[in-house]
C-alpha cells in the first residue's frame, strides 16, 4: 500500500512533470481569471453598484471611499459617451441596463428617458434640496446639480478691439459685434441646444427673427463645445471673442491657467449673465437594476453634502444641496446668476424637435 | 495541379470571419432585428438631411480619393523603390497620420488653414489626403517593392520609353494593389466622421454623421440602422465587384531589399523630403500647441502628463491609460495579424479555382464590412446583442481590443493580399515536389516572403487600435480608458492646462504610434 502510494506519487510528480502541471494549472487559473474579469462575473456582485455617467464625470474615486466604508457598497463608474450618447444608450438598453444608476441626464433630454421608461422611479428625499429644483424630476429621477449655459467673452481680445463686453442678447445682433460670436449646433451639442432654448425662453415665438439677425450678423456655428472653445474662441487661437460656454468656465480658466494667475487677478474670460440658461442634471435608478435598494443608497449619497461639495471644481456644476458650500474659486470667479432663463422639461419635450428642425432650415440651409 | 482543396481555403477564412462576425456583423443584425420598423426602410430616405448626406458623402469621397491616390503614388514609388538617407524617417512621418485621432488632426488643421478655407469642403479634402496617403504607401508600397527590376531593365534594353514602361509594366503589376487601395481610400472618405464634424462646419454631413445624428440625437434608431445597413451592403458589394476586376500579379518573388541597390536620383530624394515636410506640418502644429502657454512656450503640460507636477482637479492617470492602450493594441495585433494573414492567403488563391470565385467574392466583400459600418451602430449593436448572461459582455474589457481587431482586419487583409498574391505558386509547388512538408514550406518559403505583409499588418492593426475612438467610446469603463478617450475628456473642459495637457497626450499618442510602426519595421527586418 505504502509502496503503491510512493510509486504513484513519484510517477506523477517528477520535478519536470510537477513543473508542467504547475504551469498548466497556473495557466488555467490565469486564463480563468482573465476570462472572469473580462466577463465581469464577480461573486460579490450585490455590493457593487455601477454608475453610468457621461465622459466628463471626472470625480476622484476617493469621493466614494467614505460611502463604501459606511455601507459596504463599492461604486464602479461606466462611461457612456457625451450627454447625448449617454441618453441614447440608456434608451436602447431600457429594462436591461448597463449599470444600476445613471448620472447626468439633463432637463433638455429628460423627456426622452421618461418616454422610453428608462428609470425605476425614485426621488431621493434624504437631503435638503434647493426649493426651485424640487419636483423638477417628474417623480422619476432626483436633481443632482445645475449649471448655466451662457455667452462667454475673452476680456483681452475685446479690449484690443476697443469693445465693451456685451451685456444682453440684443448686443449680439448689434453690427458692432459682427462676426464675433461662435455657437454650437443645437442638433448635435448640449450647450448648443441650451443656447437655442435660452433664445426661445427670452423671445418666445420671435426667436426665429432673433436668429435671422444673428445669421445676418455672421454668427459662426460649429459642431460641439470643444470645437467652439478650443478652435474658434480667440483665447485658444480662433478669431471669435464670444463663445457659448458655461458660467463655470471662468473658474476653470483660473484653476487651469498656465502659468498660474497671480492671486486676486481676474479670470481672463467673463460671462454675459443675461444670456444664461439653466441646465439641471438628474440621477436615477435604472429600471432592471438587480439591486434597487443599494442603487437608491447611491443616489441618496449623490445629493449628500460631501458629494455635492466635490462637484463644483470637478464637474464645474453647482450643488443642489442647500448645505453644500461653494469652493473659493467659484465664489470669486463664477458670476452669480440670479434669474437664469428657464424652460420646463415638459415645454422642452413638446417643442425640441420642431425647434431644432426650424433652426436647422433657418441657419444651416 | 491544385495542392490544397478549397475547403482548406475556407477554413483559413474562419478566424478572421468569426471576429468580424462577432464584433460587427452579428451585433448590427441583432440591432436591426430588434429596432427597425419596416416602414422606415423606405421612408427614411425622404427625411430631412438624408439625401443631402448621401450626395455629399459620394462627391467629396470621389474628389478626396482621386487627390489622395494621385498625390500618394509619387512618395509611394520613391519610398518603395529607393533607399536613401532618412528614408525610414520619411516613411514614418508619412504613415503615422492615418491613425491619429481626428479630434487632434482636426484642431491642428483648423489652426493651420487660412481663414478662407476654414470649415469649407477643401479643408475636409485636405485632411482626407493627409489621413489616407499613408494607406496608399502601406498597401501599394509593398507590392511595388516586390516589382522585379529585371523586367524594367529588359524593357529599357528593348527600347521602351519611361512612359511605356510605366504603362505596360509598372502599372499593370501594381494594379491589384492600386484598385484595392483606391477602394479603401474611397471607403474611408465616404464614411468619414470626425474630420467632417470638426472641419466641415455644421451644414455638411456624410452618411455616417447623419446616422449618428439620427441614432444619438433624434432617437431615430430605426432610421439610423436602416441607413447603416444599406450603406454597409452597398459598400461591401461595390468593393467586391471592384476588386474582382483586378488582373493577375505577374511579379516574381524576390527579397524586397534587393531592389534597393540602385542609386536614387537627387530629385526623388528632394521630392521625398518635401512630402515628408508637408505631412509633418500638422504634426508640428500639434506639438507646438502642447507647448503653448500664455507666456510663451513651456513644458508644463508634459510635467503634468507624466505626473511630475500635480494639478488638483486635473485627473489623469497617464500610466494606467498608456498601459491600457498598449495592452489593447497588443491584443488587437495578436488577434488581427495571424487571422488577417490567413484570410489573405485564402483569398489570394481564388484564381486557381474559378468555381469558387463567387464564394471568394462574397468572402472578400465580408472583409470590408467593418470599414463600411458606422461606429455608433456597431456600439449600439454590441449593447443590445451581448446583454444577457452568460453573454453579457458589455462590461468586458476584452471586447474593446476584439472590436479593434475587427476594425483593423480589412486593412490587414488588403495590405497583405497583393504581397501574398505576388508569391508564385510554382515555388511552393517546387518545394512540395522536393518533399517539403506544409509546415516547412510555410516557415522556409511563405514566411520570409510574407515579411512586408507582416510589417504592414502589425503596424496597421497596432496603430489603429491605439488611435481608435468611435467604437471605444461606447464600450469604455473608467478603468479601461485609452489615450484617445482621455484626450477627448481633457478637451471637454475649459482652461489652458486642460488644452495643453490634451495636446501633450495627443503628442504622446503620436509618438506611441510611430514607435509601433518603427518596431514593426525593425522586427520584420531581423
Amino acid at each position: 500500500m505504502k509502496r503503491f502510494r510512493t510509486t504513484r506519487h513519484s510517477s506523477l510528480s517528477s520535478p519536470a512533470q510537477r513543473q508542467r502541471t504547475l504551469r498548466r494549472t497556473s495557466l488555467l487559473a490565469a486564463s480563468a481569471a482573465i476570462f472572469s474579469s473580462a466577463c465581469g462575473t464577480n461573486s460579490n456582485e450585490e455590493s457593487i453598484i455601477t454608475v453610468v455617467a457621461y465622459d466628463s464625470f471626472t470625480l476622484p474615486p476617493e469621493v466614494f471611499d467614505a460611502f463604501t466604508r459606511d455601507t459596504g457598497i463599492t461604486v464602479r463608474i461606466a462611461l457612456g459617451g457625451d450627454a447625448g450618447e449617454l441618453v441614447a444608450k440608456a434608451v436602447l438598453t431600457a429594462g436591461n441596463p448597463e449599470g444600476d444608476v445613471l448620472w447626468g441626464v439633463d432637463n433638455t433630454l429628460l423627456s426622452r428617458t421618461i418616454e422610453a421608461n428608462v428609470f425605476d422611479p425614485y426621488t431621493s428625499q434624504t437631503e435638503p434640496i434647493s426649493d426651485r429644483f424640487i419636483n423638477t424630476g417628474a417623480d422619476v429621477v432626483t436633481p443632482v446639480d445645475f449649471g448655466h449655459v451662457c455667452v462667454n467673452y475673452d476680456i483681452d481680445d475685446l479690449q484690443t478691439r476697443g469693445l465693451q463686453p456685451p451685456t444682453n442678447f440684443e448686443d449680439l445682433i448689434d453690427p458692432a459685434y459682427r462676426s464675433l460670436l461662435v455657437v454650437q449646433n443645437p442638433a448635435l451639442s448640449s450647450p448648443g441646444l441650451a443656447f437655442l432654448l435660452a433664445t426661445i425662453s427670452r423671445f418666445g415665438d420671435n426667436w426665429v427673427e432673433f436668429w435671422q439677425a444673428l445669421v445676418d450678423n455672421d454668427v459662426l456655428v460649429v459642431d460641439g463645445w470643444s470645437d467652439a472653445y478650443y478652435s474658434s474662441f480667440s483665447r485658444y487661437g480662433g478669431d471669435r471673442p464670444l463663445v457659448v460656454s458655461y458660467s463655470s468656465s471662468p473658474p476653470a480658466e483660473v484653476l487651469f491657467a498656465d502659468p498660474p494667475l497671480r492671486s486676486g487677478a481676474p479670470s481672463p474670460t467673463g460671462v454675459v449673465i443675461d444670456t444664461c440658461f439653466e441646465q439641471v442634471e438628474f440621477a436615477g435608478v435604472l429600471r432592471g437594476s438587480r439591486n434597487v435598494a443599494n442603487a437608491r443608497k447611491v443616489v441618496d449619497f449623490m445629493v449628500s453634502q460631501t458629494f455635492q461639495e466635490a462637484l463644483p471644481e470637478n464637474l464645474f456644476v453647482y450643488p443642489v444641496n442647500t448645505t453644500a458650500v461653494l469652493p473659493p474659486s467659484f465664489i470669486s470667479y463664477a458670476p452669480e446668476v440670479t434669474s437664469p432663463l428657464r424652460l420646463s422639461a415638459d415645454e422642452i419635450a413638446a417643442g425640441r424637435q420642431q425647434w431644432i428642425d426650424r433652426w436647422t432650415s433657418l441657419v444651416l440651409r | 495541379m491544385k495542392l490544397r482543396p478549397s475547403s482548406t481555403t475556407a477554413i483559413a477564412l474562419i478566424p478572421a470571419g468569426a471576429i468580424i462576425a462577432l464584433a460587427v456583423f452579428i451585433p448590427v443584425v441583432v440591432l436591426a432585428l430588434e429596432n427597425i420598423r419596416l416602414s422606415d426602410v423606405f421612408s427614411v430616405w425622404g427625411r430631412p438631411g438624408v439625401k443631402e448626406a448621401v450626395w455629399f458623402s459620394t462627391w467629396q469621397a470621389a474628389v478626396s480619393t482621386v487627390a489622395t491616390v494621385t498625390l500618394g503614388l509619387i512618395p509611394t514609388w520613391i519610398l518603395s523603390r529607393y533607399r536613401f538617407p532618412g528614408r525610414a524617417a520619411v516613411h514614418l512621418i508619412m504613415t503615422a497620420p492615418f491613425v491619429l485621432p481626428t479630434v487632434v488632426v482636426g484642431s491642428a488643421f483648423l489652426a493651420l488653414l487660412p481663414d478662407a478655407l476654414d470649415r469649407s469642403v477643401w479643408a475636409i479634402i485636405a485632411a482626407h489626403i493627409f489621413f489616407n496617403i499613408s494607406l496608399v504607401i502601406r498597401t501599394v508600397g509593398p507590392a511595388w517593392s516586390l516589382l522585379d527590376d529585371d523586367l524594367i531593365h529588359a524593357a529599357r534594353t528593348l527600347g521602351a520609353s519611361p512612359i511605356q514602361i510605366w504603362r505596360r509594366i509598372v502599372f499593370p503589376l501594381v494594379r491589384p494593389a492600386l484598385l484595392s487601395t483606391t477602394a479603401l481610400v474611397f471607403l474611408m472618405c465616404f464614411t468619414s466622421f470626425g474630420v467632417v464634424r470638426i472641419l466641415g462646419g455644421p451644414g455638411r454631413a456624410t452618411v455616417d454623421v447623419e446616422i449618428y445624428r439620427r441614432a444619438v440625437l433624434l432617437g431615430d434608431t430605426s432610421g439610423a440602422t436602416v441607413l447603416a445597413i444599406v450603406q454597409t451592403i452597398v459598400i461591401a458589394t461595390t468593393a467586391a465587384i471592384w476588386m474582382r476586376r483586378r488582373s493577375i500579379a505577374l511579379s516574381t518573388a524576390q527579397s524586397p531589399a534587393s531592389s534597393f541597390h540602385r542609386p536614387t536620383p537627387r530629385s526623388l530624394i528632394v521630392g521625398a523630403y518635401f512630402s515628408a515636410a508637408l505631412m509633418s506640418v500638422p504634426l508640428l502644429a500639434l506639438i507646438v500647441s502642447s507647448l503653448r502657454s500664455s507666456d510663451g512656450l513651456s513644458l508644463r503640460s508634459y510635467r503634468i502628463l507624466f505626473g511630475f507636477e500635480n494639478v488638483e482637479r486635473l485627473p489623469l492617470d497617464i500610466g494606467g491609460v498608456v498601459l491600457t492602450s498598449i495592452l489593447f493594441a497588443i491584443i488587437a495585433v495578436v488577434i488581427a495579424v495571424p487571422s488577417g494573414l490567413a484570410a489573405a492567403q485564402a483569398l489570394s488563391r481564388r484564381r486557381e479555382g474559378s468555381r469558387s470565385g463567387l464564394f471568394h467574392s462574397w468572402a472578400s466583400a465580408f472583409f470590408i464590412v467593418p470599414v463600411g459600418t458606422s461606429a455608433v451602430v456597431v456600439g449600439f449593436g454590441i449593447l443590445v446583442t451581448y446583454d444577457r448572461s452568460p453573454f453579457d459582455f458589455r462590461s468586458a474589457w476584452l471586447l474593446i481590443p476584439v472590436v479593434h481587431a475587427a476594425i483593423a482586419l480589412p486593412f490587414v487583409v488588403r495590405a497583405a493580399l497583393p504581397i501574398v498574391q505576388a508569391i508564385p505558386t510554382d515555388l511552393r509547388h517546387a518545394a512540395a515536389t522536393l518533399g517539403a512538408s506544409p509546415r516547412r514550406r510555410f516557415f522556409a518559403l511563405d514566411l520570409p516572403l510574407l515579411r512586408p505583409a507582416v510589417t504592414s499588418a502589425v503596424a496597421l492593426s497596432g496603430a489603429l487600435s491605439l488611435g481608435e475612438f468611435g467604437a471605444t467610446s461606447f464600450l469604455t469603463r473608467r478603468d479601461t480608458e485609452t489615450l484617445p478617450i482621455a484626450i477627448a475628456r481633457l478637451l471637454g473642459r475649459a482652461g489652458s492646462l486642460s488644452f495643453s495637457t490634451a495636446m501633450a497626450a495627443a503628442t504622446l499618442l503620436l509618438v506611441l504610434t510611430m514607435a509601433t510602426i518603427a518596431l514593426a519595421e525593425v522586427g520584420s527586418r531581423r
